[in-house]
């Protein structure tokens, strides 16, 4: 495959998401905005979208290179679910001074499931498919389980839940926007100095030992480094799914699977990506939003199944 | 000049001062009035409110009323408002439920009317945040719907018409209420429908059953312990109603006529054996507004026949 400099595909991410984010800005359920209304709603939203799609596409690229897997993502393993569920849990038990608003126990919840799939994944003959619809499962049955707690708890806020459920950043306020961008990026660049080594785990175990890498130690880091990402994603913007596939593979047919140049991509059009995506969400049926989980499944489903047909056909 | 003689003009920089903040602060009174809403939430409305957005059908339908002919002061409403007929060409903020928030503030209202039947938490927050004026009502029972009646109007600047339409409301119930006790007779067990698929029954947290009590008839899900409750099929045959009625809801009776049919695969539930299985037309028996009046009447004739 040719690969075109990494530093141009860069660039071309950056201008992309400039310009989505200035479209978001732009266009919205009402024509003529002022600036009150776009400081007070588009920017927080378009800043979260940014921050959200970053952290999900970073998130995909290192489960994919941990579970060595390139079908791996935080929602199609169910992890997602799981920070999903905690957060549910959290709020319902009055947790959220306690851990950092929802984003500490979603971060618990996140980790519980990551943890169940790698005791999984480290089992004799469990091949990568068999490792996916164990996440799957698990992504059903923490949706059952939330269904289960809105159901018992609270039958007339079960409209606002489920929006929520299927990924929805119209919660957006611009300090939580700024903190989340922050927090992101920190996570990012420390995910990014890790790059030697997830190039390395994308080998096999045994090559990454060879190449002395400390594979434990830094598997434990990676996955406890994804599931806060995940958290931070989930307890603002609910479930998005198929971002942290999208990006990674579109990324990877341009500059390559070294993560030193692939992390950085993938956090930028995935910004991108997520800030355009919502930006669909919100203009397509106006006034009604759809959900912007429901515009990366729709672009994402098919593309999880091309990438699976194409793995198959050449072994 | 000696300190005592400057003393007196002292006083009446101070007065003169004085009384200027208290004009001042007067103007503002006047301009604007601090209300509690139903939420118990003090509401900043402009003592005459020109741009007001109505978030439930039923709150566009009650504004109507009570605006009469100043009726452009209501500048956007929820969808399904329909009635009166002139409020459906007005803007349309998305569905009641989830309404859109960028579409509310963008109209930059000086009211805005919410229900807690019916609009979520979460978004009412989210206006107030955004500082729109959000008065918000409830309508758990005919004493609220009253209370909703005066607050609304308060809201208007129109408290007089409030009070008369309160006052108009609870004597039409009282009316209706009198005529339900000189009726003699066990009063007949009702399954009141208001939605299909799923089956959406009236339960006991909701105006409906009030007016199933009023109009002499007995709620089969008064057990229930939600508003709305959405009992299995099952259960509601089993419940065995003397009296099943399919309120038809929104633009189109065909849903609700559907229901009707499908109850009659069940001839063992009374209300069905006995013909007493009726459609009752039109929204007002499930908008809480002057119209409720009609709507008990409605009532009324389908636990009768």
């Amino acid at each position: 495959m040719k690969r075109s400099n990494p530093k141009w595909f860069f660039l071309a991410g950056l201008l992309t998401w400039l310009a989505s984010f200035a479209l978001s800005l732009r266009f919205g359920a009402v024509v003529d905005a002022d600036w009150k209304l776009i400081a007070q709603l588009r920017i927080p939203r378009a800043l979260l979208a940014s921050a959200v799609g970053m952290g999900l596409s970073t998130a995909g690229a290192t489960l994919q290179a941990l579970f060595s897997n390139p079908l791996c993502e935080p929602y199609t393993l169910g992890i997602s679910s799981g920070a999903a569920l905690g957060a549910v849990i959290g709020s319902a038990l009055g947790l959220q001074w306690l851990l950092a608003g929802l984003t500490g126990s979603a971060f618990i919840g996140a980790l519980a499931f990551m943890g169940v799939l790698f005791v999984i994944a480290h089992r004799p003959n469990v091949s990568n498919l068999s490792l996916l619809l164990a996440g799957v499962m698990l992504g059903f049955l923490g949706s059952s389980l939330l269904a289960l707690w809105m159901a018992l708890s609270d039958p007339e806020g079960i409209q606002g839940a489920l929006v929520w459920l299927l990924g929805d950043l119209s919660r957006a306020r611009l300090s939580g926007s700024v903190a989340s961008i922050a927090s992101m990026l920190g996570l990012l660049a420390l995910i990014w100095s890790r790059s030697r080594e997830l190039d390395a785990l994308l080998m096999g175990e045994e090559d990454a030992l060879g190449l002395g890498v400390a594979v434990q130690t830094v598997r434990k880091r990676l996955i406890i480094l994804s599931s806060l990402i995940i958290a931070i994603c989930v307890s603002a913007a609910g479930m998005i799914g198929f971002i942290g596939l999208v990006v990674p593979h579109f990324a990877r047919r341009f500059v390559g699977s070294l993560h030193r140049s692939l992390l950085p991509a993938v956090a930028i059009w995935g910004a991108a990506a997520l800030t355009l995506a919502d930006l669909v969400a919100r203009v397509a049926t106006r006034p009604y939003e759809l959900p912007v989980g429901v515009v990366t499944a729709l672009i994402g489903a098919p593309v999880f199944l091309w990438v699976m047909l194409r793995k198959r056909a050449t072994p | 000049m000696s300190f005592a003689s400057r003393l007196p003009r002292c006083h009446l920089i101070a007065f003169t001062l004085l009384s200027g903040f208290l004009v001042a602060a007067d103007c503002r009174a006047e301009t604007k009035n601090i209300m509690k809403d139903a939420t118990s939430v003090e509401v900043r409305v402009s003592s005459r409110p020109e741009r007001i957005i109505t978030l439930v059908p039923s709150l566009g339908e009650l504004t109507a009323d009570l605006l009469g002919e100043e009726l452009p002061r209501l500048i956007a409403v929820a969808d399904q408002t329909d009635y009166p007929p002139a409020l459906a060409k007005l803007a349309k903020v998305g569905a009641y439920h989830r309404f859109n928030i960028e579409a509310v503030a963008g109209l930059k209202p000086d009211l805005v009317l919410a229900s807690t039947d019916g609009n979520a938490k979460d978004q009412v927050l989210r206006l107030r945040e955004l500082g729109v004026p959000v008065v918000v009502v409830e309508t758990g029972d005919f004493n609220q719907i009253a209370q909703s009646m005066r607050l609304v109007a308060r809201a208007l600047g129109r408290p007089q018409r409030g009070e008369e339409m309160a006052a108009q409301f609870m004597r039409g119930v009282e009316s209706i209420r009198a005529r339900a006790r000189s009726r003699k007779g066990t009063p007949p067990k009702v399954l009141l429908q208001v939605g299909s698929n799923p089956l959406v029954v009236a339960g006991p947290k909701s105006f409906l059953h009030e007016a199933l009590i009023t109009v002499g008839a007995e709620n089969i899900y008064a057990d229930s312990s939600s508003r709305y409750p959405r009992p299995s099929l099952e259960d509601a045959v089993h419940r065995r109603p003397d009296v099943i009625l399919v309120v038809s809801m929104g633009p189109s009776p065909v849903p609700a006529r559907n229901s009707v049919e499908s109850w009659k695969a069940f001839p063992e539930i009374p209300a069905v054996k006995n013909g007493r299985l009726h459609l009752l037309l039109g929204d007002s028996l499930v908008r809480p507004t002057l119209r409720l009046l009609e709507g008990l009447s409605l009532l009324e004739k389908g636990i009768s026949r």
